[in-house]
Order: C-alpha cells, then structure tokens, then sequence
C-alpha cells in the first residue's frame, strides 16, 4: 500500500478504536476480548519482526513475554507506576533476550531456535520454583480497577508498535533485516553487519514481547500459577497469527491475530481442547502450501480484481 | 564419597538414556538437516504405545519394543511424507531448516492435544515388578530399570552404529548426509533414503519412549523436556556426528548429576542450559567434533 | 546415444539456457567450453536431472530422460563428475568407490570395476584407507572420477576438471579419460574452462556463451579458429606455440 492511503486508513482505525467504547457499551467480557486481542497484536508483530523481517525463528517467545508480565506485575505490586512498570518489564526481557542471543546467533539459525525454546523451558521451571503460590493483587489495586484505562493502555501500546514496526521495517534497518533473511551469506558480502543486525531485531522484538506482557499484566488481578505465562503456548499463538497472517508483512500479524482471537472464541464453545488440533494443523497447511498466508492470499485477490 | 560413587553411576546410568534420547533428532538432523522440535512429543507417544501394551495387555515395556519399534516406523514414514517431504523443493539450506521448525512445531500442538484427549493430561508411568528394585555394586545401588535403560541404550547405539557403517543402507545415509547431490549421482535413491531414515528416526524415539516411561514417567505435554536434552546432548556431539551422541549423553548426565549436587533437583534444567550456553560460547562445534564451525 | 534437443532451462525466474541442442554418439569424445558462468554446467545438470529443462527434451539411446529422476538416470548409464568433485569427505577412498556402485548392476560387478579404477589411478589403490578430505587435489579429482566410473556409465560427463590442478596431473587425468574412452567404449562429455586441454583429447566440441551454443565442429576446426582461440586464449591461433 502507497503511504497517504495506508496513514488514512492507521488513523481511521485509530480513531474508532478510540471512539468505541466511549460510544457503545460494549461490556467487560467484549472490552477484555479487545484487550487480548492488542496483546495478541504487539506479541505477534514482535515474533514477526524478529521471525518474518530478519528471518530468526524463535520458538521460547513466551521467556519475554512472561518476563514483562512477571516484573511488570511484581513492581507493580509495590507501588512503582504501572508505566514504569511495564518498561522495567520490557527491558528485563531484553536482558535475558541478550543473554541467549550473543553466543548463537552468529551461529546457523538453528542454535538460536534451540536456545530460545531451551531459556523458555528454564525461565517457566525457575520461576514456578521461585514462586509455587498464587500471586495477586492487594485490595487496593481491585477496588481502582477500570476496565477503560486497561482498553486505552493496550489501544495505545498496539498502535505505538505498529508505528514503531513501519518505521523500522521502511528503513535501512529494515532493508539489511531482510537480506539476513534471506541470503545471510550475500548480506555479508555487502558489507552488513549480520550479526548486530539479528541481534537488534532480537532485542526489540523482546522488548515489545515485554511491552505486551506488561498490559497483560495490567489486566490480570490473579495469576495461579505464574509459571503459565512462560509456557509455549505464549510462543505458539503469536507464531501461528504470524504465519497464517502472513510473515514478513506489516498486515500480516493483524489479520492472524484477529483470526486467532476470532477462532479461538468460536471454538471454545465447540471443540475446548481440540481448537489447538486445528490451529496446529493450519499452521502445518500454511507453511506448507501457502508460505504467503493471509496477507498472500489478499494480495492475490487484489491483483485479479485489478484485472492482472 | 558414596555420595559421590552414587551420583557418579546415577549420572552415567541416566547419561546413557539422555543418548539413545537424542538419536532419533541427530539422525534427522544429521541426513536432511531438518530440525525435529517434535521429537519429544514423539518419545512421549512411543512411551504411549508401550504403557497401553502393558496396561491392557500387560506386555513387559521391554518386550513390547519390537511393536514400539514398528509402529513409530509407520509414523515416521508417514510423518515424512505428509510433512518434511515437500519441504525438501525449497531452494535454500536455511529456509528449509526453519520451515522444518515451524512444520514440525505445528506437530506438537496437533500430537500433543490429540494425546491429551484420546488419553487425559494424567501423569502415565509403568509400574513393572521390577521397577524401585536396585541392584547393590560397588556399594552404590543401581537402580533395575535405571540399568535396563542403559543396557538399551548401548545395545540400540551399536545396533545403529552397525547399520550405519556395514549395511548398504548405512552407507547410503552416510552418503546422504555428507552430500545429497553426490550421492544421488551414484545411484542413490535419495529421497527413499531420507524415507527410510524419518522411520527410523521415529522408531528410535520410540525406543527412547518405552525407556522413559518404565524408568521415569510421561504426560502428554512432557515431550518437552526429552526435546532439550536431545538438543543440549546434540550440541555436545557436534553436527550430524551421531557416534558421539551415546558418548555426549554421558557427558551431560553426568555434568548434571554433579549440578543438581550444587544446585539441587528442581534446576536440573537449569544445568543443561547453562551446559549449552557455556558450550555454545567455547566449543559451538561441540566436545567431540574435529571440524571448526564455520 | 545423447540427443539434447532444444533445451530452456531456468533457475527460478532467471534463464539459464536457450534453445540449447547437443549430441554426443557412442565412442566420443565431445568437449563443451565456454568462460565462467556461460552456462556449461547446468548443460551438464539438465542431463543427469538435478535441474529439469521448462522445455525441449533430452533422449538417450532413445529412452526420455526428463520425468527420470537422477538416481533412475545414473541406473541408465549416464555418471557424472561434479564440479568441484565433491567427494564424501569423511569417508575413506574405498567408502567412496563402494559407494559410487550403489545401482544394483553396478554392486553386482563392483570388483572387476574397482581393479578397473586401479589400473587407470594406481594412487588410488595406495591411499585406499584415507579419508577422502585429506588427499590432494590431483589424487582428488582422480577419485571423483574413479567413483563415477563404479557406477559402470555409458556416458560420463566430468565438470570442470582441470580447476586448480597443475598441467603435469591434468595431463594424467586426460590419459585416464582417453584409457576409458578407448578401452571401455564410455562416450565422455567434458566440460572445460582449460581449452588447450579440452580440444587436444576431443573429437568434438560445443562452444557455450550467455546460455547459448554459439558454435560447433570437430575438434581440430575449433582450434584453427582463430576468433574462438582469441576470446579463450587471447591470442590469435598462429602464434601459439606447441
């Protein structure tokens, strides 16, 4: 899409997310489905980033995730402002993101999907050992709970990293990302530094992995089991929104996150446990058939109804 | 000291299970450098075949294995060609490789959920009359089914060394896994081969399976952690070096028998990753390879 | 008994070949030679399978050779020698050898083939333990070419053979060719980038240029052309010595 068309239609979209709930009263159980549904997006266009743009598989997502959701609750808790929060969230997950990725990824691709799913395992295990109880919020936090700061925080967050994503993906940043992905060895005969270059996509991707875990946190009073939020399936449903949504593109993660949130819904009424059979399988359909996914078949669609 | 001899055998009883583990993944790694994330969900369903032989038919776990062994083949063929075949027209090494991740990624959602229904999220483990019974040596007590697990360990690494260095067969893997496109024009049937191999792959998981829920236990998300064993054991061995996985296994057991000494059992894992970052940073192409990483 | 008729090849979108068309009969010697990247490779390629032509065909002794796959190929009688030799590196010279009689007939006679081998390459007969990795080029390319010849071809088609080698061991490898031609009746398809070398063992030749056959003729007429002389040699026929 051209610039000017593509800005209407952020400020659009924009401007009736905003508008919505102060227009129609929509209901916790519709407001918290948005919610999820703007954690979906920042956490599936910062797998994108890293997976579709720079081409790094990472399979251990969920570490960065439930870090932000960990910090983010922890400080939180003792009185730090939930922004701050958030943030601290976010850059612990860069840290343990700089931790996996300086010894592997000036190694075949590989070593690095290895070790993030191995640092996921861990950080879930470290962490249900740490902390075995339930982990809640003080009363306090409960009787100022409004469900509308949650709506505009994560409103907010989806929006700054869809702005920050065009940016960096229409830069040069951006360019030499996608010629890592796709002939690392070429890139580096061009002169691109393709180590750092993987290395930033890592650190921001997890920094706004962490960013979504902190509005998820921000939405959750209760957690049972706090080791949840490092389980693979934190890693699994961004992935399969990037890949059937398209990799690589900007629309993409938001047609797949929208999907998910959609199917998910309609399923959990239908099939319970079976929906992940489907997702799995689609995943494995996708990959295989239609690498381009949603956004491919979009695209296609628009070139025949132009008449090419 | 018996502390020590203790965790000693503990650790080469448990590191030789952590190699038969990680066969099945080398060999796939190894012959198509495709990267099997599936492969503990694989061990777990093995060790399903074997539990239900024995629950309903009450088969001893080590008898069944020639069924474990058949029925994981037919898998691995099938696997094979619905999955990781069509993979193999992608142009590049590296896009084929993260296709393989994502393919086999979606796997585990698909064989783990479907384990989970047809089978409940219950914690499975064979309870033989021999299991909890030991075998006093050397003043260390080695567990019978810890014992058994070693024995299969060794007895299918030399099988498979066997096939791989005196059969045709072997050689045409070898072939394959050196150079595809040689091999072929030698008159190898080169996709049969990587065929044949994905069942075998599969089978060994299974094996590995059968083992695992005899000696420990298995649920239907606990592919898991066999997954990143085999991962941590394959690094120690170096890249499609598959006589040195038994060997890399006993390294890691027996590192992580000395770490849960320092650290205590719940961070075993923990150990592992901290094996497999310090290895990644000194020695990426693992303790056992001549070759240097390019 | 090779006819390449018409050929288009691509690689993805990019054209490799165009309208290419060669035959080689039985008993020759046919040489194709052309600078780097001309495209006389992924000639040798579209014949054995790896790389299959969009159109045009490729019949030999008259069976079709374009919905075969390459092992099916090689069992027809056609080996090939890989730029680069690619031998299997960690594996020892008689590993390579064996492994090279992989098709059925060709296990059945492997012996008599592999003493074959050791009269044309008696180093090789020397070194039979060595890992592959470790030999030196000339007794290299000595064995990628023994290992081709297990496969007992008709046809054999070597890519690149004199890359790297000094004159005295390409000297050695061209006598082999010849022993093989001639005693073994295996028609030989060589691409060269050394064109001395080529046409003095050819009878024909094909010269390849951007994708195309841009000329043809026995071997003695490419070498008195002065204009194909001048564009690989850099100097006009007459005053080259030897």
């Amino acid at each position: 899409m051209r610039l000017r068309p593509l800005l209407f239609l952020i400020v659009l979209a924009l401007a009736f997310f905003v508008a919505l709930p102060l227009a129609v009263d929509l209901g916790s159980s519709s407001m918290n489905l948005l919610i999820t549904l703007f954690v979906y997006v920042v956490l599936s266009q910062s797998w994108n980033l890293l997976g579709g743009y720079a081409g790094q598989v990472n399979l251990g997502a969920a570490a960065f995730f439930g870090c932000g959701v960990l910090i983010t609750h922890l400080l939180w808790k003792t009185g730090v402002p939930i922004y701050l929060s958030m943030v601290c969230g976010a850059l612990c997950a860069v840290a343990i993101a700089a931790l996996i990725g300086l010894p592997t990824l000036h190694l075949r691709g590989a070593y690095f999907a290895i070790g993030t799913i191995a640092l996921a395992e861990a950080l879930r295990i470290v962490v249900g050992n740490v902390f075995p109880s339930s982990l809640s919020l003080p009363g306090e936090f409960t009787k100022g709970f409004n469900v509308f700061s949650r709506y505009y925080l994560g409103l907010g967050v989806a929006f700054l990293t869809l702005a920050a994503i065009y940016l960096l993906t229409r830069s040069r940043f951006g360019l030499a990302m996608t010629c890592v992905r796709d002939d690392e060895e070429a890139a580096q005969a061009t002169g691109i530094d393709t180590f750092k270059t993987k290395l930033t996509a890592l650190l921001i991707s997890a920094f706004l992995a962490g960013l979504a875990g902190g509005v998820y946190a921000f939405n959750r009073f209760y957690f049972h089991h706090i080791s949840a939020v490092f389980e693979p399936l934190w890693t699994f449903e961004p992935l399969m929104a990037v890949v059937i949504g398209g990799a690589g593109t900007l629309m993409g993660p938001i047609y797949g996150s929208a999907f998910l949130v959609i199917l998910s819904e309609v399923f959990a009424e239908t099939l319970g446990e079976a929906h992940l059979i489907v997702f799995g399988v689609l995943l494995i359909v996708v990959v295989l058939r239609s690498p381009a996914g949603l956004a491919g078949w979009f695209t296609r669609l628009r070139s025949v109804a132009k008449g090419r | 000291m018996d502390i020590f001899w203790q965790t000693i055998v503990y650790g080469i009883l448990v590191g030789a299970l952590y190699g038969l583990v990680t066969l099945g993944l080398g060999l796939l790694m190894g012959v198509m450098k495709f990267l099997n994330v599936a492969h503990g969900t694989f061990i777990v369903l093995g060790g399903y075949v074997s539990y239900w032989l024995f629950t309903l038919y009450g088969v001893n776990p080590y008898l069944s294995l020639p069924a474990v062994i058949v029925a994981m083949f037919l898998a691995g063929l099938l696997v094979y060609r619905v999955t990781l075949s069509p993979l193999l027209n992608l142009p590049g090494i590296g896009e084929r490789m993260n296709s393989s991740m994502l393919v086999t990624f979606g796997i585990i959602y698909v064989v783990d959920n479907l384990m989970t229904i047809l089978w409940k999220p219950d914690v499975r483990s064979i309870v033989a009359p021999f299991t909890g019974t030991s075998i006093d040596l050397f003043g260390s007590k080695l567990s019978v089914t810890g014992l058994s697990g070693f024995g299969v360990a060794l007895i299918v690494g030399a099988a498979l060394y066997l096939v791989l260095t005196g059969t045709p067969f072997g050689k045409h893997v070898r072939a394959a896994t050196q150079d595809a496109e040689a091999a072929e024009l030698c008159g190898i049937n080169v996709h049969r081969t990587y065929l044949i191999s994905s069942g075998i792959a599969l089978a060994l998981a299974g094996v590995a399976g059968t083992v695992v829920v005899s000696s420990y236990s298995i649920s239907p998300n606990g592919g898991l952690r066999w997954l990143l064993v085999a991962f941590v054991v394959m690094m120690l061995a170096g890249e499609g070096n598959l006589n040195a996985i038994i060997p890399a296994g006993l390294v890691l057991g027996l590192l992580e028998a000395v770490g849960v000494l320092v650290v205590g059992g719940p961070y075993r894992q923990v150990v592992a990753l901290v094996v497999f970052i310090v290895i990644l940073i000194f020695r990426p192409q693992g303790l056992f390879s001549r070759r240097r990483l390019p | 008994m090779l006819e390449v008729s018409s050929i288009n090849v691509f690689y993805g979108d990019i054209q490799a070949l165009w309208d290419v068309s060669l035959t080689v009969r039985e008993g020759e010697i046919v040489t194709i030679i052309g600078s780097n990247g001309s495209g006389k490779s992924t000639i040798m390629r579209a014949i054995t399978g790896l790389v299959k032509p969009r159109d045009g065909s490729i019949l030999f002794s008259g069976a079709l050779l374009g919905p075969m796959p390459t092992h099916r190929i090689v069992e027809a009688g056609i080996s090939m020698v890989l730029e680069g030799r690619r031998l299997f590196p960690e594996m020892t010279v008689l590993e390579n050898l064996e492994v090279g009689a992989s098709t059925r007939e060709a296990a059945r006679s492997r012996h008599s083939t592999i003493d074959f081998v050791f009269g044309l390459f008696p180093v090789l007969k020397e070194r039979l333990r060595q890992i592959a990795g470790t030999l030196s080029g000339g007794e290299q390319q000595m064995l990628a070419i023994g290992r081709a010849l297990m496969a007992r071809p008709r046809l054999l088609l070597i890519d690149e053979m004199s890359l790297g080698l000094g004159p005295l061991v390409v000297d050695d490898l061209l006598q082999g060719i010849r022993d093989v031609n001639k005693s073994k009746n295996v028609s030989i398809a060589l691409v060269e980038q050394d064109v001395d070398a080529a046409l003095s063992i050819a009878d024909r030749g094909y010269v390849v240029e951007h994708g195309r056959i841009v000329a043809e003729g026995d071997a003695g007429s490419l070498q008195r052309d002065s204009r194909i002389m001048e564009a690989y040699l850099g100097a006009p026929a007459e005053e080259r010595t030897g």
